[in-house]
């Protein structure tokens, strides 16, 4: 019985609200998946989260001696959230059917997810630095120095990071609308509601879930950021708590007590946003597919051409001229301001793919661990969102709270934790593979989580609950109703995950050994000892490498017709 | 060209002019089978040395436990490994002389006389334990075609000069080995007002030395006050058009120790390697032929192109004590200066 067959059977039957089932009498296959998930979680997350709150706490608490660089960094965190939630989520409702170009703009516009921050950062900073970007230097030569663009600076920054976040809250966006039933649209214009009406009473409310998942994952993301504040912001005198955390750890002695007391303001305000989204999407519905069915949303959408000239304008900023100023810093010995001084060479491309030592067991090791990552944790994630979501399981919100826990601290204090942890344990891991799979499962557990449980959160029970009363067992619902409908969001979320698995670096460069080096360390070895060329160079090879795989996988979803 | 012929004539006696290792280190070594070494010396040169070393004793394994990072992550992961009585390195390379003044206090590092420790002066060693086995210079950096015609750069206190304020210099964060010895060596040198006038140049602070040397080449900054000497003469620093100045009164010199760490699980194999880094063979080809930089040893040539190490007047710590104490306290004094 397929999954289609069964829902209709349930729905015909008229027994889609016979939720006590699943709520009331927890079946044993469940409350063994509830106590097993819970234990995986917890021993991934709680000692290294327990080896740095321990080492945060004790001494002088840093943050309070700096509170310009406290403000600036929640200033940059909203900010950027502001900026990536304004691009994602008009990128969201542009890219609608009707839209000229749409399919290949839905593609480009999560381009930037391939990019790592730190390429994307010094691609801006090579564009519009003041003397000598690229974009500065053409608009001097058109309207002399009058007008120049200054990327270096707290606003480049912030706007930078909001331009590399925009795909995060795009995909979660653009999926919760896919899945908006077009009826409950139609019965507001029915009832003559005007466009505005229907997006502020029907569209909006029904995408807060989402909406509000992703501001909470750009905002975490943006206080963790290092990349972008390092190579825009610190030489403005822009500090936030991840360069502070940087200079932290890389000076000598290592002030790693500094370093975790940020790691721990920075996860007190994560644990208030996600008390705080929870407070707000506790007593809602936000169900949209149910057990009937419905039809796509025939409507035209309006000014087509303008909202696809956005796109192409984000697309633009985001990616293309990223690339180009990339592109340009491999394919030159060196740039200058003065452009007749620079000369086109091969010789970095034939640096990073002969000589630089590094290189290919890194891509390697990348695209394993990528692979390795991206399943577990979606799986993982699939099992932490399912009883969070669908269960009476006891300590379930601990459950959720302690799997968003990896993503409220910064990476680079995170990794910390778990060098601390790891070289205790007497597991045959340490310097291998095993202990960068098991750190990256752990960092990011929070995407696969907060990925899957949108998708869940649009599911009603009642789909599962039919499958249940018409005799299916647990595993065979799971299996062929809950699995089949999560099954694009699941595959979107492997997608995301095995991109950020590829430019992981900050628990990478902790806890690598000369076999299991990765590419994102590589890359970030030679940003900080190497030429900007050669960097530029391997991260081309970078983005090349995640792009395979990633085509490899989405052609693979497309020939077994669940595109 | 003379040089030149002097250079390879070097090189070919060099094998010869090394001290013979005492045969019973080398079959120790052989028993223990592997070497694994914490380096913080950049990039893919450091493997072409390890090549030269590993052709010398082939037996060897140095590739599985090879760890290569910033001077920051060296020092952070073998201390880590120490502290959980886990250590898997045998050899650390990494540039900065308090962290080895404290380690060896603390006795992390093991005691090893190698015969090569005779031949470096005094300041440059900690004999019994470590030997520099690179030395860097700190130094001013300009671009050529940036710099503006009649601004000519021959004292530290040139960077004083008004023209100067505002953005038009560069220097590292605090986190970075090479802009503590430059504060720390010029204040002892010019007095703590130096660098206090310094910093109300309001100088731009970047993370790493790789950004400050294509700030300088891309013409953002005039002059880079503080980079590793070496950056201003590799051949794309030089076509872009990056000088080197030797200030009056010296040069900031950063020092690349090695050594034996205490509880090594293959200490003879560890012998064996910092008995080639420290030799003249070693030496020669390390600093002078890889990675254009000084080594501490009188009887190795610097790399083409540079001045002799004695004369830039190389600056180097008096006090050990109070290098250390200055190291631990550069955090803050940074911050007040540059903050």
């Amino acid at each position: 019985m397929t999954s289609r067959s069964i829902s209709k059977r349930c729905s015909t039957e008229g027994i889609a609200h016979s939720r006590v089932i699943l709520t009331v009498r927890l079946p044993r296959a469940e409350a063994v998946t509830g106590v097993g998930v819970s234990l995986v979680v917890a021993l991934l997350v709680l000692p290294p989260l327990v080896a740095v709150v321990f080492a945060g706490t004790g001494s002088g608490f840093a943050p309070l001696h700096h509170p310009d660089v406290v403000l600036n960094t929640l200033l940059f965190g909203l900010l950027t959230t502001l900026c990536a939630m304004l691009l994602g989520g008009g990128l969201a409702l542009s890219l609608v059917p009707g839209i000229p170009g749409r399919v290949l703009l839905e593609r480009l516009v999560v381009m930037p997810l391939y990019l790592t921050p730190l390429l994307t950062a010094m691609g801006w900073s090579w564009l519009a630095s003041p003397k000598s970007g690229l974009v500065n230097l053409l608009l001097h030569a058109a309207v002399g120095a009058r007008v120049t663009i200054n990327v270096v600076s707290a606003a480049g920054a912030i706007v930078v990071t909001g331009l590399t976040a925009a795909p995060l809250p795009f995909l979660l966006l653009s999926d919760a609308l896919r899945a908006l039933d077009p009826t409950l649209l139609e019965a507001a214009r029915v009832h003559g509601a005007k466009p505005r009406l229907v997006f502020r009473r029907i569209i909006l409310p029904l995408l807060l879930p989402a909406a509000l998942a992703s501001a909470v994952l750009v905002f975490v993301q943006a206080l963790g950021m290092f990349s972008v504040p390092a190579v825009l912001g610190m030489p403005a005198g822009f500090n936030v708590a991840t360069t502070e955390i940087y200079q932290s750890l890389e000076s000598y002695p290592p002030r790693t007590a500094d370093a975790t007391a940020w790691g721990v303001l920075l996860l007190a305000i994560t644990v208030l946003l996600t008390f705080a989204q929870a407070a707000v999407l506790g007593r809602r519905s936000f169900v949209t597919i149910t057990g009937k069915a419905f039809r796509p949303d025939q409507h035209r959408p309006r000014a087509p051409r303008l909202r696809a000239g956005m796109a192409w304008s984000y697309v633009a900023l985001a990616t293309v001229l990223p690339l180009i100023a990339l592109l340009w810093a491999a394919s030159s010995a060196f740039i200058t301001a003065d452009i007749g001084l620079m000369r086109f060479t091969s010789q970095h491309f034939v640096y990073v793919l002969r000589d630089y030592p590094k290189t290919w067991l890194a891509a390697g090791n990348s695209v394993l661990l990528g692979v390795l990552t991206a399943s577990l944790v979606s799986l993982l994630g699939l099992a932490v969102s399912w009883i969070v979501l669908r269960t009476r399981h006891r300590g379930r919100s601990l459950l959720d709270q302690l799997s968003m826990v990896p993503l409220s601290m910064p990476a680079m204090v995170f990794a910390l934790g778990l060098l601390w942890v790891y070289v205790q344990v007497p597991l045959p891991i340490y310097g291998t593979i095993g202990i960068l799979l098991i750190a990256y499962a752990t960092h990011y557990l929070p995407f696969g989580v907060r990925a899957t449980s949108a998708a869940l959160r649009q599911l009603h029970p009642e789909l599962e609950e039919a499958a249940r009363v018409a005799g299916a067992s647990w595993l065979h619902a799971m299996r062929r109703i809950t699995l089949p409908l999560v099954q694009p969001a699941m595959l979107a979320a492997w997608v995301l995950l095995f991109v950020m698995s590829m430019q992981e670096v900050s628990s990478s460069i902790l806890l690598y050994s000369s076999h299991s080096i990765v590419l994102s360390v590589a890359v970030f070895d030679l940003w900080e000892n190497g030429n900007p060329g050669d960097v530029a160079a391997l991260g081309f090879l970078q983005l090349i490498t995640s792009a395979v795989v990633v085509g490899v996988v989405l052609g693979m979803r497309q020939r077994r017709g669940f595109a | 060209m003379i040089r030149l012929i002097l250079s390879l004539c070097t090189l070919a006696l060099a094998p010869m002019l090394a001290r013979a290792a005492d045969p019973a280190v080398i079959e120790a070594a052989r028993q223990e089978g592997a070497l694994a070494v914490a380096d913080a010396a950049p990039g893919e040169n450091f493997q072409k040395f390890m090549a030269a070393f590993k052709a010398k004793y082939p037996f060897l394994d140095i590739a599985t436990g090879f760890y290569s990072a910033p001077t920051g992550r060296v020092l952070a992961r073998v201390n880590a490994e120490i502290d959980a009585r886990r250590l898997s390195f045998d050899v650390m390379l990494a540039a900065n002389t308090a962290a080895w003044i404290e380690m060896t206090q603390q006795g992390r590092i093991a005691r090893y006389d190698s015969a090569e420790y005779a031949a470096f002066p005094t300041g440059a060693k900690s004999d019994g334990y470590w030997a520099a086995a690179q030395a860097i210079g700190v130094i001013p950096v300009y671009n050529k075609n940036t710099l503006p015609a009649g601004l000519t750069l021959t004292s530290w206190r040139d960077l004083l000069r008004p023209e100067l304020a505002d953005h038009q210099l560069a220097i590292q964060n605090a986190a970075a080995g090479t802009q503590f010895n430059w504060n720390y060596l010029l204040e002892q040198t010019l007095g703590s007002d130096f660098t206090a006038k310094f910093a109300a140049q309001r100088p731009v602070v970047m993370a790493t030395g790789a950004q400050l040397t294509d700030a300088v080449i891309r013409g953002e900054v005039l002059i880079a006050a503080a980079l590793d000497h070496w950056r201003a003469f590799t051949p794309e620093a030089a076509r872009a058009g990056l000088v080197a100045v030797y200030p009056a009164e010296g040069m900031p010199v950063t020092l690349v120790p090695v050594g034996l760490l205490a509880g090594a699980p293959h200490p003879n194999a560890g012998k064996l390697f910092i008995d080639f880094i420290l030799s003249q063979e070693g030496q020669r080809l390390l600093d002078t032929e890889l990675y254009g930089m000084y080594s501490m040893r009188p009887d190795v040539p610097p790399p083409a192109g540079q001045k002799p190490l004695a004369e830039t007047h190389p600056l180097l710590p008096a006090d050990a004590q109070n290098y250390v104490q200055a190291s631990r306290d550069f955090p803050q004094h940074f911050e007040t200066l540059f903050h």
